[in-house]
């Protein structure tokens, strides 16, 4: 492949939790510029595999990750990589709104900070820039001084995902972003990350088969073989997994007969 | 019935009333009955039951028992555990009015004494139980009650048990604080106390029978300076009138004193020469130095100098001296002034039997805690003391400790938590810290006698720094063994605040491409600060308290200068309260209440600073 279409490509990609093989053989590319959904009955391994993209895993003691992860061309899981590098360039946002109790403006400059960005101004124009791509500048431009916790939990998302993308990362990864949040906080968020995919590529894990057929672009379907192992059963344009499977199972799953 | 016996039996007789109150509503509730009758009736059934086991049971139990040792007496002629539970049922006076004999004759020995409680309770128990239970099963239902009332009742059954039980708790929370009133009120009535005050010498002998108040200055000052001596008049003016240290007096003490003083300090018609000199000399200015020889010249500047009032007080404590001879609390003063005047007449006659000059001691109102104790020094005399030097000492001591136990028990907490894995040298560290705390103080005293004040004795006495004088018995060493004392409380309260700092919180740190010490500093150690300074707050607590490492460390018990830096010698508060308590007279003990309640106040000084502290944290983490 090394097509440079793809940001992500993940080859053979098996993830132990110690002795416990969590997902088994995964081969698949993530497009630039594009939305790509997991999704899959619970437990079945996709957020273990999307946390896998940008490194998370290794915060888990016992975890470890054998098989190529290519981003850029390079290996993310090649000895020479550091996964704080890793992190900078891929961003994450929970299942749940995790906003540090800190003032709106600080949750927002933390990554840009850490970073070495200093200067008052460049972090002024950071904030800004995130929070009107998050949606959230409005609401939020005279009470930059409140907490974080302070926000509705709609807001409290879309502030993650503007502190997610206040370090300029190449590729978005969001935990089932919207299970905590009600409808319409989650439209709220749809719309939003179809208004991010023009500059950032987004991969979903979501438990929601409407929303995954709303807003991406490709849909990969996980399952647990019989060694209750994750495992990818299919990966197509979402169009076609929702109409026309290929893979029964995957029929069975998007149509509602189990899971 | 000997005391071990009675209370046993109350014990064992309050528990069945609580079972009888606890558990009769709900049984006659499903009979068809109001449960609030119910828990009268159990408890009354509980009582009687208690006194029937105590009358019928445990005479019963007795004889079982007696009965048993019999049987084994047959295999055995050594069994005699029965012996004494001989029963009586003798009424009379001044007889046993219990069915066993139970005396607390001194010659009745303590297992004996014991079997018979045992015996008590026992038989007091089954009493009470078989007849609640008979109670509770024989009742004679109301026979059908409808639904409503069935579910009315078994409500009503379940709050009144509700609020039985709460009451319990009710009876926690009062005994506690009845507790904790009580040790408020011992100390308080110890600090501000009658007492009877006598003079070392009678004010009337100094004026012929007139009052001091009647007098004016010059004569009081010739009063004053007539019964001191010259060195002493001299040290007055030194810090009533010219106002400096020892050291500038001594550099200028052969100037004249006019000019050292001021005209506005010195009397228009006073002479400023030495009187009475020889006229073919030059003229002797009076100096500081020649100033012990002239009384006269002391007594007019005194007098020019300071009110009467000034004088008088000068007076009282230079020359009168009065001296507390007893004191009284102040519930005895309160409630019994009349026999404390008794107890006054009693001194006075006895003392003046031995000692023709005694001044009649007079009864005087005090409290022992005043500005003056906090601001005085030490000093031998209970009447003239202060605790100045011991509260600057324990302050002092306080300080370092937590400048020394906080940064590394915080730093131990990080490590502990953020970074080690866990294998087994790390699970080892682990458990023995969570030991430490747990450890008595006084093995920490001596660790420090043992490390810092023998071992480190060129560092903890300041010799490598130049400074102290070459002993290892230092406010240093004292902090340090504080710190090592209270650093196993303070790692394990941060590692418990780190803790709960929510693992998303952290997540979100490292998903943002932070770094572990970016993650910790920035969040991790902010959110946990709260938690961290409460846990620190009690630690320091413990340490301002505690008083066996001082002691084993060699705190001063009594020493005059005050704590100059970190390698002086010093006392501290509780090794004053500890010494002072050890002392034989009245007024010892009152200085010793009035520095518990420095103590305390010192305490809560110290706790609310802390609990400000991390109130500002935790607004600055937006939780208010």
């Amino acid at each position: 492949m090394g097509n440079s279409n793809y940001a992500l490509q993940a080859k053979n990609l098996n993830i132990y939790y110690g002795e416990f093989r969590a997902v088994t053989d995964v081969s698949m590319v993530v497009e630039r510029h594009k939305i790509t959904a997991l999704i899959g009955p619970s437990g079945c391994g996709k957020s273990t595999l999307l946390r896998s993209f940008n490194r998370m895993n290794d915060l888990v003691p016992g975890a470890r990750v054998e098989g190529e992860l290519l981003f850029q061309d390079q290996n993310l899981y090649s000895p020479f990589v550091d996964a704080v590098e890793v992190r900078r360039r891929i961003g994450m946002v929970f299942q749940k709104p995790n906003p540090f109790p800190k003032p709106i403006y600080e949750n927002v400059a933390f990554g840009p900070k850490v970073q070495g960005i200093r200067k008052k101004s460049q972090l002024d124009d950071i904030v800004e820039r995130s929070l009107r791509k998050a949606a959230l500048w409005d609401e939020v431009k005279d009470k930059l001084k409140k907490s974080g916790l302070e926000l509705s939990g709609g807001q409290q998302q879309r502030l993650c995902i503007a502190r997610a993308i206040a370090v300029e990362p190449e590729v978005l990864l969001m935990d089932e972003p919207c299970s905590a949040l009600d409808p319409i906080a989650t439209l709220r968020i749809e719309e939003l990350m179809r208004e991010l995919q023009e500059q950032y590529t987004i991969v979903i894990v979501t438990h929601n088969m409407q929303q995954a057929a709303r807003v991406s672009d490709y849909t990969a379907f996980m399952m647990v073989n019989d060694k209750r192992s994750g495992e990818l059963v299919e990966f197509d344009m979402t169009e076609k997994i929702f109409t026309n499977p290929a893979d029964t199972r995957t029929e069975d799953y998007v149509t509602g007969r189990f899971g | 019935m000997n005391h071990v016996a009675f209370l046993n039996w109350l014990l064992v007789s309050l528990y069945l009333v609580d079972v009888g109150i606890l558990s009769t509503p709900i049984a006659v509730a499903r009979k068809g009955y109001s449960p609030r009758l119910g828990s009268v009736i159990g408890a009354g059934a509980g009582l009687i039951g208690a006194l029937a086991g105590l009358f019928i049971f445990t005479p019963l139990l007795g004889l079982v028992l007696q009965l048993l040792q019999a049987i084994l007496g047959v295999f055995s002629d050594n069994i005699h555990f029965a012996d004494d539970l001989k029963i009586s049922f003798s009424l009379g006076a001044g007889q046993n009015i219990l069915p066993i004999k139970f005396d607390i004759e001194a010659d009745v020995p303590r297992d004996i004494a014991f079997l018979r409680s045992l015996v008590v309770g026992v038989g007091t128990y089954i009493g009470g139980m078989i007849l609640l239970n008979l109670l509770w099963r024989f009742i004679p239902s109301q026979g059908a009650v409808t639904e409503a009332t069935a579910l009315r009742y078994n409500t009503i059954a379940r709050q009144v048990r509700g609020r039985i039980l709460q009451a319990h708790f009710m009876v926690a929370i009062v005994i506690a604080i009845t507790v904790l009133m009580a040790l408020m009120w011992n100390i308080i009535k110890g600090t501000f106390t009658m007492t009877a005050v006598s003079n070392t010498v009678a004010p009337e002998s100094l004026t012929d029978g007139r009052s001091l108040g009647d007098i004016e200055e010059p004569e009081l000052a010739q009063i004053l300076v007539g019964n001191i001596s010259g060195n002493r008049g001299r040290q007055l003016i030194q810090d009533y009138v010219w106002g400096v240290g020892d050291a500038e007096a001594r550099d200028r003490k052969s100037e004249p004193l006019v000019e050292a003083l001021g005209k506005g300090n010195w009397p228009e018609d006073l002479s400023v020469y030495v009187p009475n000199q020889d006229p073919s000399q030059e003229p002797e200015y009076i100096t500081y130095q020649n100033l012990s020889k002239q009384p006269d010249v002391v007594a007019a500047i005194l007098s020019y100098n300071l009110t009467t009032s000034d004088l008088e007080t000068l007076v009282t404590a230079e020359v009168v001296q009065p001296f507390v001879v007893a004191t009284w609390t102040l519930d005895r003063t309160l409630l019994d002034y009349k026999g404390i005047e008794k107890e006054l007449d009693v001194i006075n006659n006895s003392r003046r039997e031995s000692d023709p000059d005694w001044n009649d001691a007079r009864l005087q109102f005090r409290s022992w805690l005043s500005l003056n104790f906090v601001t005085q020094r030490l000093n031998a005399a209970p009447e003239l003391t202060g605790m100045r030097n011991a509260i600057l000492g324990s302050l002092l001591m306080i300080s370092i400790t937590a400048l020394f136990a906080f940064p590394i028990g915080i730093g131990a907490a990080i490590y502990l938590e953020e970074y080690a894995n866990d294998n087994w040298i790390n699970r080892i560290i682990q458990t023995n810290i969570d030991n430490l705390a747990g450890v008595p103080s006084i093995i920490y005293g001596l660790l420090g006698l043992a490390v810092f004040v023998r071992t480190m004795r060129p560092i903890t006495s300041g010799e490598v720094f130049g400074l102290g004088q070459g002993n290892g018995n230092t406010v240093l060493s004292a902090a340090l063994t504080m710190g090592l004392l209270i650093l196993p409380l303070i790692i394990i309260n941060a590692q418990e605040a780190i803790q709960a700092v929510q693992p998303s919180i952290r997540q979100a740190s490292f998903g943002l491409g932070a770094t572990k010490w970016q993650t910790v500093w920035n969040h991790v150690l902010p959110y946990a600060m709260p938690g961290i300074l409460t846990g620190t707050i009690l630690a320091i607590s413990r340490a301002v308290g505690e008083t066996a490492p001082l002691v084993v460390v060699g705190a001063s018990a009594f020493i005059l200068k005050d704590p100059s830096g970190p390698f002086s010698r010093f006392t501290a508060l509780p090794i004053q309260i500890y010494s002072w308590t050890e002392q034989p007279r009245d007024a010892d003990k009152a200085v010793a209440a009035a520095a518990i309640i420095l103590l305390l106040a010192l305490l809560l000084t110290l706790n609310s600073i802390a609990i400000l502290l991390r109130n500002r944290f935790e607004r600055n983490l937006g939780r208010h």
